[in-house]
């Protein structure tokens, strides 16, 4: 698949069979690349594969990379070149803080957001579960996938993009003002 | 357009950079200078952080299931190779000999129906329909479910109750599937045109199906023009198109 057609279908809908032919393609070649040339265990490379994929799809639906110039190979293989960098120099940390005996079991992966606000994104994210489809499924469609109302409206079947469009308000004023009371709660116990 | 929902779809555009410098510096300075909006807009940050956080976490687990899925094959793959080398080179001898046997049905014997047929196969990617109020009898998640246990009968005959308020592109492209299914092709047609003439999300399948359903129905004057729209585009069809195509020559 060249990346023109990658993109294509990405945003045509199509994204979980145009990205699971390239993770099939190339899962294999990249963990053993990862392992003889960047010293990873195999596990270490599969799971820096699986996140590639997904910053792959990333970039692509937030138009991060509106054209990719190489292969979709190489550009994968450098997504994935720079999660392993990210990896040993984590892991480095790690251990020094390990034999320190401070900061043990910490996630070798969460470098995105600072810890405290990955706790908040925790909790929200339990929000979100406790909302239940349609709502947790309108609004990962519309802010995660970038969906619009009326393909979200052909996925989820609704008549037509203004229903979607009320209901992702309502949603989302439903996930906020559960946000306000836990905030409110907090500092009452703070207080 | 009340308030709330006029700061939602700005704040959505200042997060995601799609306001012009000019309306950005205005909000931003909006933002700052009411301590209320700064609440509401790093409530509203925090809200779609989290949900993007959710999708990216789902996105992760379904390319996991990816990985397992791959490696079970492999693993039983090279099991059953050590184990049992006789047995793959028997069948590949079989496979081989089928293959040539598929060859010469395809292109001396069989006609665009048998054609279409090897072609063919339901569409297996229905969404799972989530409406919450739709929720109850004969609704179209519990038709879908009858669609993925094959039961295309019972789902022609559900999905024909529908009023013209219920009907999806999503519940006609499950009838038009049930039917081709059950091999009545000038009932599932009309719809994949439809279909496949509108904007939704599921013209491109329909524009396949539909092709396979004009051949099936002998008509390959009306099947090859929507194979080479296929062809041309980037969709998961692509490739089967083309070789279809290679074929009808």
């Amino acid at each position: 698949m060249n990346s023109h057609s990658l993109i294509d279908r990405i945003k045509n809908h199509d994204a979980d069979e145009a990205l699971r032919e390239i993770f099939n393609a190339y899962r294999n070649e990249f963990m053993l690349w990862a392992v003889r040339n960047h010293s990873c265990t195999m596990e270490e490379a599969k799971e820096v594969f699986q996140e590639s994929v997904v910053i792959l799809y990333e970039n692509i639906i937030y138009e991060k990379v509106t054209e990719i110039t190489t292969q979709v190979k190489t550009y994968l293989f450098s997504i994935g070149k720079n999660k392993i960098r990210e990896l040993l120099r984590l892991k480095a940390r790690h251990q020094t803080a390990e034999q320190d005996h401070l900061f043990q079991d910490q996630d070798i992966y969460h470098n995105r957001f600072d810890e405290a606000y990955e706790e908040k994104l925790k909790k929200v994210e339990t929000e979100i579960e406790k909302l239940g489809d349609p709502c947790r499924k309108i609004l990962t469609l519309y802010y995660y996938h970038r969906k619009s109302m009326q393909d979200i409206a052909d996925l989820m079947n609704y008549k037509n993009s203004d229903t979607v469009k009320n209901l992702k308000y309502k949603c989302l004023q439903r996930l906020k003002q559960t946000l306000g009371r836990q905030m409110r709660t907090f500092l009452l116990l703070v207080l | 357009m009340n308030d709330q929902t006029k700061y939602n779809e700005l704040f959505d555009r200042l997060l995601d950079g799609t306001l012009n410098e000019q309306e950005a510096a205005k909000l931003r300075s909006e933002i700052e200078k009411d301590p209320e909006l700064t609440g509401k807009f790093e409530q509203h940050k925090l809200a779609v952080d989290g949900i993007r956080f959710h999708g990216r976490k789902e996105m992760l687990e379904k390319v996991k299931e990816w990985d397992k899925a791959l490696n079970g094959e492999k693993t039983i793959a090279s099991h059953g190779l050590k184990r049992r080398q006789w047995f793959y080179y028997a069948a590949a001898s079989l496979v081989f000999l089928l293959g040539v046997a598929y060859l010469f049905s395809t292109t001396y014997i069989r006609g665009y129906q048998q054609l279409a047929a090897s072609y063919y196969e339901p569409y297996k990617y229905m969404p799972s329909v989530t409406r919450g109020e739709s929720k109850g009898e004969n609704t179209l998640e519990e038709i879908i479910d009858y669609y993925d246990r094959g039961e295309y009968r019972s789902v022609i005959m559900k999905l024909n109750e529908f009023d013209d308020t219920q009907k999806t592109p999503l519940s006609e492209f499950v009838l038009a599937s049930s039917y081709q299914a059950l091999d009545r092709y000038k009932n599932a047609a009309p719809i994949y045109e439809k279909i496949a003439n509108s904007s939704s999300i599921y013209a491109t399948p329909a524009k396949w199906y539909l092709a396979l359903c004009y051949l099936s129905m002998k008509k390959p004057d009306l099947a090859v023009p929507l194979l080479e729209s296929l062809q041309k585009g980037n969709n998961a069809y692509a490739a089967k198109a083309s070789e279809l195509l290679k074929e009808l020559e």
